[in-house]
């Protein structure tokens, strides 16, 4: 048998490719001021891809208006695959080859905490837009890292305003089973015990992401005979929950909250089966009637013909916060803008936020309201705004939370 | 006290799920003696081998090797006390060089499983030799999964003589050859064990090729022991001939 | 209680009928084809859209909703024939499992095809005219399209059953089930019954897609929802058994039901979620199944496949040369840091860390013949191993000894159940214990920090900057596959790939085959916890992605690629590969569909792995 020479053919093929890869492709431009975003667009597309849009039109007005500190603003964007270990690799990628001044971006909460922790170790400033999870800013959180949505905490908070006006006794919690569902449900019970004594928690579901058992579970739910039902599902589990809930009849007579569940991106899809009356926090986009708002409506129709989702807001304030940030800085210089991040204000379509100081949590809030089905589609009707800030809790516990 | 035989059966049994394969059968290989078991087609024979190299456990009955028992031993141990055995469906690594299947036979000795340098009997002298003996040193370098059936039986063979056996078992070694080949691979085979002092049990439907090489028969039908006894006497069994033509021909 | 336990039951049933539709088409598929087929959950998710648009297109009402059902099996139908005759007819030659590949580029295709044609959004489907209300049973409403359901079930197993034992085609898609080889002496037309196999399997998965219309939207995440369940139901029903599949079925529907109606339970004072426990039922049935059952619930010993069964590439000895040049390689790799930008080097220690974990699935795949698919386990554990190990203030060294050691110990565990089985089932074992490690990972929030992970894993000091990393990992990988590469030839080697070959004449030769394959296991542990450990340390952080099943898809996608019966293979696959993905990721939006075009493109090229091809052509080039 003759002797071989395994695989040097084989990696030969490969070096073609080592070539395209691995050497530097082009030199990173002296002119604009590169962004690094990165975002988990195959595995999220539904709230994705408006976000991608909302991005895209934040970065063509502020150029349009001379982009930030004389320069453009140039977005290098990224596919993260919605792992941690890409994300990471892909930040790399942005900020030594694309020669990027800062991060943001973000979507699932263990990714987002992977880029953070990047992040902090890097010394790059990355401005989270979307993952919700509490501890990007308070147990994990670091010197580099800002967040602009309001968190898990914050938009559970402003539900159980609601809620404990409703005094109602026996609850049912639905959530999905990841630190999102956990975490949420978690802060839902504190703050309804702490605020009302004799709350009874009856029924606990907690099916596994993108694969509830609807009818098992709306079932096991109204054998539980609760006076109302908290749920976290979002996304086709949401759609499921609600279908066979209702065939099932578990929703007469008992009130419903359920995070999120006015967001387009999670309503729309329900077109005139949307349920009716439940208590929800969301994006009622079609009825919003601030300057900023109308401004940015209507620029966004104008560029994309469609109209905005939740997404939509958050990739457009996102980049907002990136040229305020820099503005503010003078310069896209790392420690500069990490500086002028504190206390940062920025005018998004929801309004003025602040990122705060003290946790690098943005105010940014979230509109708060009950659903109705109109023209055979899910509203949300009787909404209002809930800031932000109202929604933290005090600064020394934040303080406990939050290594300093 | 007489030396113990090469082999030796006693009582051997084994049902599947109720049908008796092998039903109390009792014989005996004298050191050095070439013997054949045969009987019509699932009469249990490979059962019968399969008992005795320890790929079958017997429900009763005792398998003696050189006088001891290794009744329930595993094919590992009986290998280690001097079996070896051909398979009636040939058995050899395909994907490696006739050179190599027969130094793992050798290697499988001393192992050395710890050591990152390759096989000692890769180039050893005990490889080189059994290739001699069997023919086979010209086709060294060839992979196994390449060779025409004949030669693959003889590095089967090889094999199988690479622990110095006592005892070597051929289920049908010959089965699927032409007929000059089935002689010239049997005369080989004794030759072989003759000089390395190891007995034979072979099974075989070739008669001619068992009445020239075995000096003692054993019949098997329907799982039992029917007859046992020099060729000639063999030859001569009205029994042995009722089994073979079935009833209709006995006189 | 009694009637909740009922109604439960009920709901059980209604899934099971669903889950069972899809797992015909793939137990179908696979007894007649030996085809693991990936892109089965995707078939499924496409009738579901298909439905969605036929409907709207025959402007909705019962012959609407009936029409899209019936079309969208035979459009999912049409494309499984497709498949058959581009993909999958040029490859069955090929070892068996590299059709998985193929068809896991087909997964990829699939999912953005149908982003690109039908949009981001959640699509919620027409429900069944007539069938949009409840019954009542004691008291509790039960839709009667679940009633419906329940039903379709058994009727289609007694369909299928008749098909297969009073039909013809039947007889002979039985044939090739139980011997290919008698099959094709019987003169079947096995490129034609192949075809129909496919097609009709295919149909199969888009009729239950349509089917589950009404009860769950159309989503892009369908496909990879369904298929491990899927995959589960037909090996613990006994792989080519149809009833088994229904009786797997329902025991999974069923129990996954009455764990949700248990809910949360106070046994002997401690809260037990038995909702939670829905994460990874089947996988927990699966396990127990194998290590009771190897072969399933109604299963049996998969027969010897006469002729068709596949020749094990030989393994020669790298030529004199081969380990100056391999040294030079290692050498200019040394060297890259003083010409190449860090992402070089980031990217070029990823690829070394997979190039580890690749090597390690060759060693059972390979040298053992084992095919692992949930090799992810390993890599994880030396990932939390060392992770945990460095929070809680160990060295470095120790960490990733730490890593290893977990690693090593789990293998040593896992490896001693699967041993014993083979083939499918044995890669199946391999895939419900690494399900169940990343439950627990998943869920032991105090420990491995749930979900979410844990992070600030860097390493410390010198090792901190990306160059000394990569000098590190390149380093360890380096010298770690030049031991696994003289292993390969040594006695261990040699004995492995003899039990691989024939396992009774390795027997019979001395050698104890469960005891090797066994070492094989450790070995391959080890290395991919090794693995794992450099990994974690490269990234900062770590979350349960590291131990679930798109990580050892990911392994055995590299493996195959580069030539799984190769030294250099697995190592010229993590390159491809990696290389592959990364490029494309920044080239193109479409990036997954051209991505599932390359991996179909180079098993239809290289159909024994580029290195493997490579080394065939060669051979052939020497004989003439
Ligand atoms: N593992 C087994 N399970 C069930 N029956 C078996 C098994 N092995 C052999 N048999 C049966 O035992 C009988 C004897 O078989 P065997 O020993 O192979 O016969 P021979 O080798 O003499 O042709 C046959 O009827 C065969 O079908
Ligand atoms: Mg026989």
């Amino acid at each position: 048998m003759k002797r071989s020479f395994p695989g040097l053919l084989g990696l030969a093929v490969a070096a073609s490719l080592a070539t395209a890869s691995l050497l530097p492709d082009r030199v990173a431009a002296q002119e604009p001021i590169r962004v690094g975003e990165l975002n988990s667009y195959k595995a999220i597309p539904a709230f994705l891809e408006p976000y991608k849009k909302g991005w895209e039109l934040a970065v063509e007005e502020i150029n349009a208006a001379g982009g930030v500190v004389g320069r453009k603003l140039e977005v290098v964007s990224r596919d993260d695959n919605a792992s941690p270990g890409d994300a990471v690799r892909v930040a790399e990628e942005l900020v030594s080859r694309e020669k990027v001044a800062l991060l943001t971006g973000g979507f699932l909460s263990h990714v987002g905490l992977a880029v953070a922790s990047f992040a902090n170790q890097q010394k790059v400033v990355f401005i989270a837009s979307e993952p919700l999870t509490d501890k990007l800013v308070w147990e994990s959180g670091n010197p580099y890292t800002f967040r602009l949505r309001a968190s898990t905490y914050m938009q559970v908070s402003m539900l159980v305003e609601e809620a404990v006006k409703l005094g109602k006794k026996r609850w049912a919690l639905v959530y999905p089973n990841y630190e999102y569902g956990q975490s949420a449900v978690a802060s839902f019970k504190a703050l309804m015990q702490a605020r009302q004594p004799g709350v009874e928690f009856v029924a606990e579901q907690a099916p596994p992401l993108g694969k509830i058992e609807a009818g098992a579970v709306t079932q096991a739910i109204a054998d539980a005979k609760p006076d109302a039902i908290f749920n976290v599902t979002f996304g086709p589990d949401l759609q499921k929950f609600v279908r066979e809930g209702t065939t099932r009849g578990i929703f007469n007579g008992v009130t419903v909250f359920s995070l999120l569940g006015g967001e387009p991106e999670y309503l729309d899809p329900l077109k005139d089966e949307a349920p009716v009356g439940w208590y929800v926090t969301g994006y009622p986009w079609d009825q919003i009637k601030t300057p900023e708002h109308d401004k940015f409506l209507a620029a966004y129709r104008a560029r994309w013909n469609d109209y905005p989702r939740l997404g939509s807001v958050v990739g457009y304030a996102a980049l907002k916060s990136v040229a305020a940030a820099i503005a503010k800085a003078g310069s896209p210089e790392t420690e500069k803008v990490r500086a002028a991040m504190a206390g940062l204000e920025v005018d998004t379509p929801f309004g003025r936020v602040t990122y705060r100081a003290l946790d690098h949590q943005s105010t940014m809030g979230a509109y708060v309201g009950r659903t109705a089905v109109k023209d055979g589609r899910g509203v949300m009707v009787d909404w209002r705004y809930e800031p932000g800030e109202k929604h933290l809790p005090p600064d020394d516990e934040v303080r406990k939370r939050r290594p300093q | 006290m007489t030396a113990p035989h090469a082999l030796a059966v006693e009582h051997l049994s084994k049902s599947f799920g109720g049908f008796r394969a092998v039903h109390d059968v009792s014989f005996h290989v004298a050191t050095g003696e070439v013997t054949a078991l045969i009987g019509p087609n699932g009469a249990g024979k490979t059962t019968t081998f399969n008992l005795v190299n320890g790929q079958l456990t017997p429900d009763s009955g005792r398998v003696l090797v050189a006088g001891t028992d290794v009744t329930g031993r595993d094919p590992r141990a009986l290998w280690r006390g001097g079996v070896a055995r051909t398979f009636q469906i040939t058995a050899t690594f395909p994907s490696m060089t006739v050179r190599e299947n027969v130094a793992i036979g050798v290697m499988a000795l001393a192992p050395h499983f710890w050591s990152l340098q390759r096989p000692a009997s890769l180039s050893g002298s005990a490889t080189d030799a059994l290739l001699a003996d069997v023919g086979l040193t010209g086709m060294a370098d060839l992979l196994a999964g390449t060779l025409a059936y004949g030669d693959l039986k003889r590095v089967e063979l090889a094999m199988a003589l690479a622990n110095a056996p006592s005892l070597l078992l051929m289920d049908e070694p010959t089965a699927g050859m032409a007929a000059a080949e089935r002689e010239a691979l049997m005369t080989l085979a004794v030759r072989v064990c003759k000089a390395r002092g190891a007995a034979i049990l072979f099974t075989e439907h070739d008669m001619s090729v068992v009445f020239r090489h075995a000096t003692r028969i054993f019949v098997m039908s329907a799982g039992e022991l029917v007859a046992t006894g020099t060729p000639e006497a063999i030859r001569r069994d009205p029994l042995v001939r009722e089994v073979y033509l079935g009833k209709a021909a006995a006189p | 209680m009694l009637a909740s336990l009922l109604i439960q039951t009920l709901n059980g049933l209604a899934s099971a009928s669903l889950l069972f539709l899809v797992a015909l088409g793939l137990s179908l598929i696979f007894g007649v084809t030996r085809i693991v087929n990936f892109a089965h959950g995707s078939f499924y998710m496409l009738g579901a859209y298909m439905a969605v648009s036929i409907n709207v297109w025959l402007g909705g009402g019962i012959l609407g909703f009936w029409g899209a059902v019936a079309g969208a099996a035979l459009a999912v139908a049409a494309i499984g024939l497709v498949m058959e005759l581009t993909i999958l007819r040029r490859i069955y030659r090929a070892p068996e499992l590299l059709q998985l590949v193929a068809t896991f580029g087909v997964v990829l295709l699939i999912k953005d095809a149908t982003l690109f044609i039908w949009g981001p959004e959640d699509i919620l489907g027409a429900r069944a005219p007539g069938l949009t209300g409840s019954i009542s049973i004691f008291g509790k409403r039960l839709p009667l399209y679940d009633v419906f359901l329940i039903l379709l079930g058994p009727a289609m197993l007694a369909a299928i059953w008749w098909l297969l034992r009073r039909t013809a085609w039947g007889l002979r898609v039985r044939a090739a089930t139980e011997d290919r080889g008698m099959a094709a002496a019987l003169g079947i037309d096995q490129a034609r019954l192949f075809t129909s196999v496919l097609a009709l399997g295919a149909g199969l998965a888009g009729l239950a897609g349509a089917l589950a219309l009404p009860r769950e939207p159309a989503s892009l995440g369908m496909d990879l929802s369904i298929i491990a369940d899927v995959f589960v139901v037909t090996v613990v029903g006994g792989l080519g058994s149809i009833p088994g599949a229904y009786l797997a079925a329902v025991i999974i529907s069923v129990i996954k039901a009455w764990c949700i109606g248990l809910g949360t339970v106070n046994v002997f004072g401690t809260v037990v979620s038995f909702t939670k426990l829905t994460l990874v039922a089947e996988f927990l049935v699966l396990a127990t199944v194998l290590v009771l059952r190897p072969h399933g619930l109604l299963g049996s010993e998969p027969p010897a496949q006469r002729g068709a069964a596949h020749v094990h590439a030989p393994l020669p000895e790298p030529a004199r040369g081969f380990w100056m040049a391999a040294g030079l390689g290692l050498v200019a790799m040394l060297a890259l840091p003083l010409f190449a930008d860090r992402y070089a080097l980031v990217l070029l220690t990823d690829i070394a860390v997979f190039a580890l974990l690749a090597s390690s699935l060759a060693i059972l795949m390979g040298w053992a013949g084992m095919a692992s698919f949930g090799h992810a386990a390993y890599f994880g554990a030396g990932a939390y191993g060392a992770a945990l190990a460095a929070l809680a203030g160990a060295p470095f060294a120790v960490s990733v000894a730490s890593g290893l050691i977990l690693a090593t110990g789990l293998a040593a565990l896992i490896g001693r159940l699967a041993v014993r089985t083979s083939g499918i089932s044995l890669a199946m074992l391999t895939l419900a214990f690494a399900q169940i490690l990343w439950a627990i990972a998943f869920q032991w929030d105090g420990v491995t920090g749930g979900s979410n992970g844990l992070v600030g894993v860097w390493p410390p000091g010198p090792l901190a900057s990306k160059t000394t990393y990569f000098l590190f990992a390149m380093l360890t990988a380096a010298v770690t596959l030049g031991l696994l590469w003289r292993l390969a030839h040594s006695p261990f080697g040699y004995a492995l790939r003899a039990t691989r070959d024939n396992p009774r004449r390795a027997e019979a030769s001395g050698f104890d085959t469960l005891a090797l394959r066994w070492s094989a296991f450790i070995l391959s542990g080890a290395i991919a916890g090794l693995a794992g450990a450099i990994f974690v340390f490269s990234k900062g952080s770590l979350s349960p992605d590291v131990l679930a099943i798109p990580r050892s898809v990911d392994a055995l996608v590299m493996v195959l690629l580069g030539g799984f019966e190769t030294l250099a293979g697995p190592i010229v696959g993590a390159l491809v590969f990696t290389l592959l993905a990364d490029w494309l990721t920044r080239t193109t939006d479409y990036w997954q569909a051209v991505l599932g075009a390359a991996i179909i493109t180079l098993t239809l090229i290289f159909p024994h792995g580029i290195v493997g091809t490579f080394e065939r052509w060669r051979a052939r080039g020497d004989r003439q």
